[in-house]
């Protein structure tokens, strides 16, 4: 069996200012077949973690690899990447980005998007604008989870949707569980997501690992929700005020 | 991949662009109708007049907007896709940053000669319904066309076999400047987008504005030293052969094909570096 992680970070620093690293010889690394929380306060590089590999950001320095390769806009078929903020073209029809996921990702599931949307009761035949903040990001991760990539980076997705669209949108993402691929999973809500979650990874500032590990372990251990864990990291962590 | 991303660049225009095509080649019509009116009537007690003149009015600034709105779609698209939020989608497509660029570059030339196609149809309906005499007959587009050809006639009698080689030349300058005109814009909406993380058009706009105020200082510092040449050099030029005319337009054409070349290959790679290195979507 080839243990090649799907994501490897080396010694990745990234500064949007000089001086200030945002991350700072960051070091990280994704099995296979997981579904990993990616948690941390703001600022503390989470987003910038996710735009370094799917390759928005330039990195200073480091490496990144996908399966074993290089990050390269060849990588990008491996990535399905759901950004924290609404990033399709508002004039397009939702039938119509279901036709450019197509032409683009030769993984794109189309039946499966279609269900997804039908079971979510988004018109295919409406344009994004005429749709609520809410639904245009229903139809994003539709469409981010409609691929069959080997890495899904999902960055907030469940912000913005109401509690009852949830459930289904956690349904989605353990739906898509494959020994192949694995999820990456940031956000706040972590009390929503903490069900779906393999592994977690507590980020602090300047992209460092507080605590990591297998979810079901540490509750066990700990008597503790992750949640709880997180306010009791944080709280007491120097520079998180 | 090209094909794609071409598909999708061009697909986002080509409704607006067809309607606005058929709008200037119907008001063309009116406006080819109202020099017609005014030709044909006179300015004294002539009642329509002023919606002639309006007419007239209507079409020529119709046929400016068109060109303007059709371009400015295109560059806007060029940032739109490229630094605002929709970059997230169009730089996590399995595609390469070149050939997303290229396929901006070659979306905006086919603009380009598009609008000059319905443009040059638009005059071409217009002349074609304006009379040469008072009484109705004759036509301005038979005229134009004498006049067109005498021209030509007129070129290759004087230059034979040369015509011919200046007039490709010819057209490789226009493809070259419709070509330069874009990249000069996509350089500066880049450089712009890629200094500052916030008021990206303003940027981009603000050093569209210094690039072109640069370029004119040029101009005007080139065609002074070129007056100054020619009119030092009149009488030498009275001296020359015809052979050696022949050759001194053709070395001009070819210095002014290659300029536009390196100043395309400039513009081109400093604008796909910066794509490719610099671009940071934060």
């Amino acid at each position: 069996m080839n243990d090649t992680p799907v994501l490897q970070c080396k010694n990745l620093t990234k500064s949007y200012k000089l001086g200030t690293n945002v991350l700072d010889n960051f070091n990280f690394s994704v099995p296979k077949g997981k579904i990993i929380g990616l948690l941390g306060p703001n600022g503390c590089g989470k987003s910038t973690l996710l735009k370094l590999v799917s390759g928005l950001l330039v990195p200073n320095s480091g490496e990144i690899e996908i399966c074993g390769i290089p990050r390269s806009e060849e990588t990008n078929s491996l990535i399905s990447y759901l950004p924290e903020r609404t990033y399709f073209n508002s004039r397009m029809r939702v039938s119509e980005l279901i036709d450019y996921f197509s032409d683009f990702f030769p993984d794109f599931d189309r039946e499966l998007a279609a269900k997804m949307l039908d079971d979510l009761a988004i018109p295919k035949g409406e344009r994004l604008r005429a749709l609520s903040k809410g639904m245009k990001e229903k139809v994003q991760l539709v469409m981010v989870m409609s691929r069959r990539a080997k890495l899904y980076l999902l960055d907030e997705p469940i912000g913005g949707v109401d509690p009852a669209s949830r459930e289904y949108i956690l349904n989605t993402i353990i739906g898509n569980y494959s020994p192949e691929s694995s999820v990456i999973i940031t956000t706040h809500l972590i009390t929503d997501i903490e069900p779906v979650l393999d592994e977690f990874a507590f980020m602090g500032w300047g992209g460092t690992i507080l605590r990591a590990g297998d979810a079901d372990t540490v509750r066990a251990a700990t008597g503790k929700t992750l949640d709880e864990l997180f306010r009791e990291v944080f709280r007491y962590a120097p520079q998180n005020t | 991949m090209l094909r794609k991303t071409l598909k999708y660049d061009l697909g986002a225009v080509y409704k607006i662009w067809l309607i606005l095509s058929a709008t200037v080649l119907v008001l063309s019509v009116v406006g080819g109708l109202s020099i017609r009116d005014l030709v044909m009537t006179g300015d004294e007690g002539n009642p329509f007049m002023l919606f002639s003149i309006m007419g007239i009015l209507v079409t020529i600034f119709s046929l400016c907007a068109y060109v303007l709105i059709i371009e400015l779609l295109v560059l806007f698209r060029f940032y739109q896709n490229f630094f605002t939020d929709e970059a997230y989608l169009t730089f996590t497509l399995p595609v390469k940053r070149k050939t997303l660029f290229n396929s901006k570059l070659i979306g905006a030339f086919i603009w380009s000669v598009a609008n000059i196609a319905v443009v040059i149809l638009a005059i071409t309906i217009m002349l074609a319904l304006v009379p040469v005499q008072g009484n109705g007959t004759g036509s301005a587009l038979y005229e134009f066309l004498k006049i067109v050809l005498e021209l030509i006639k007129l070129l290759f009698e004087n230059f034979s076999g040369w015509a011919f080689v200046y007039c490709v030349l010819g057209v490789i300058i226009y493809l070259l400047s419709t070509v330069f005109s874009t990249l000069i814009i996509y350089a500066c909406i880049t450089l712009g987008c890629t200094m500052v993380r916030k008021y990206k058009l303003l940027m981009a706009i603000a050093v569209y504005y210094v690039v072109n105020m640069l370029i004119s200082l040029l101009s005007y510092v080139a065609s002074f030293v070129m007056s100054l040449v020619l009119i030092s050099g009149i009488g030498l030029i009275e001296n020359y052969s015809e052979a050696q005319i022949r050759v001194l337009v053709l070395f001009t054409l070819i210095a002014v094909a290659s300029f536009l070349t390196v100043m395309c290959i400039l513009a081109y790679r400093f604008s796909l570096s910066r794509i490719e290195r610099r671009l940071n979507l934060a």
